[in-house]
């Protein structure tokens, strides 16, 4: 997990401080257009995590435990002093269970729980975007990435 | 084909305005062999999430993905347009903009390029909960978002008191005096009032 945000040193080439410096993601408007005072680029993670756990869950437990894992890595964030643009997931089994959770790192909000309560699963998909400022995109990565896992933890049986 | 292009900061309620817009489009629309609606949804993530949110409520959707449609995209965006009227020419076609796009681009490029649009519009999305701060870390961002509006939808407002309400009110119309400005909340009915003044050829 990062230490807290340092915005007052100068950046180089070699530098750690979890700043990104290289947009990975197509946008070429320039940072003042962009960002006004602080010239802060997004750090945007954008993936499809297939999971595979050991036993059933339910939608309900499912969208508890990605409620956890959105907390999780919204407090990290905070906590980093970087600001969230918005993180968004999207949790689906074919027609058994579509789930949409959100946030802007005020409250979560949580979709599509009502259709799909009573049905459960093994395997799913997980498609998550999280636009982030401040932060390296492959930093927000390696974070989201791991607090996932944590979160599912000795349920998880694959992933990739 | 009438052209509405949504924008609005990253977060702000625009997919669940769309869903509600696109609801009342379809409602409105006469029996006919004219497709009533398709809905262009640019993300700047590779992976769609909201483009499976208007596609579960029904609607024609076609997505673009991994950029911008204001600046890396905007071939792609034309591309897109005139595919849509040529195979489909539906009378609405609604835009969701990235949250970190400027509407007033996606308008200039439809203009020159575009084909066959009998009407093209903005509509900006305020977040109220956020606009004070957003102010602070996004200013030209935001602020070019509301200059650029032909309407102005103050989302979220049932997140806020009535005097905070007022200044964001006052602010952005400070920036956009031209602008038709409503304040709403996305996870309640919009009035059709509302949608009737969006719609509306001026």
């Amino acid at each position: 997990m990062s230490d807290s945000h340092n915005h007052t040193h100068e950046c180089t080439d070699k530098c750690c401080c979890g700043h990104d410096h290289e947009h990975g993601h197509e946008h070429e408007h320039p940072n003042e257009m962009l960002f006004g005072k602080e010239n802060e680029v997004p750090g945007v993670f954008s993936h499809s995590f297939e999971i595979q756990l050991k036993e059933e869950v339910s939608a309900q437990e499912l969208s508890q435990c990605l409620t956890g894992w959105l907390e999780s890595l919204t407090q990290w964030i905070k906590d980093s002093k970087y600001y969230i643009g918005h993180i968004k997931i999207f949790a689906e089994k074919e027609d058994l269970i579509k789930l949409w959770i959100s946030t802007t790192g005020k409250q979560i909000n949580v979709k599509g729980l009502e259709a799909c309560c009573d049905s459960k699963c093994t395997d799913f998909v997980i498609n998550i975007t999280a636009i982030v400022f401040g932060v390296k995109e492959k930093v927000l990565q390696e974070v989201a990435t791991s607090s996932l896992v944590k979160e599912l933890r000795d349920r998880l049986l694959a992933w990739k | 084909m009438n052209l509405i292009i949504f924008g609005g900061f990253l977060g702000s309620g625009k997919t669940s305005l769309i869903l509600s817009l696109a609801r009342y489009i379809i409602e409105q629309q006469e029996v006919s062999d004219k497709p009533g609606l398709v809905i262009i949804e640019n993300e700047i993530g590779e992976t769609g999430i909201d483009d499976k949110v208007l596609k579960s409520g029904g609607f024609s959707v076609r997505e673009l993905f991994a950029g911008c449609i204001c600046c890396t995209l905007s071939v792609d965006l034309i591309t897109t347009i005139n595919n849509i009227y040529e195979n489909t020419n539906p009378k609405w076609v609604i835009i969701e903009c990235t949250g970190i796009a400027y509407p007033g681009m996606v308008m200039d490029t439809l203009k020159q390029y575009g084909k066959s649009m009998e009407s093209i519009r903005t509509v900006t999305v305020v977040d109220a909960e956020r606009w004070e701060e957003l102010e602070d870390i996004t200013p030209v961002l935001v602020e070019t978002q509301v200059s650029q509006g032909d309407t102005l939808l103050i989302n979220k407002i049932d997140l806020i008191s009535e005097d905070d309400a007022v200044k964001v009110e006052e602010h952005v119309k400070s920036i956009n005096p031209e602008a038709k400005l409503f304040k709403v909340c996305a996870n309640v009915k919009i009035s059709d009032d509302i949608w009737n003044e969006v719609l509306k050829n001026e």
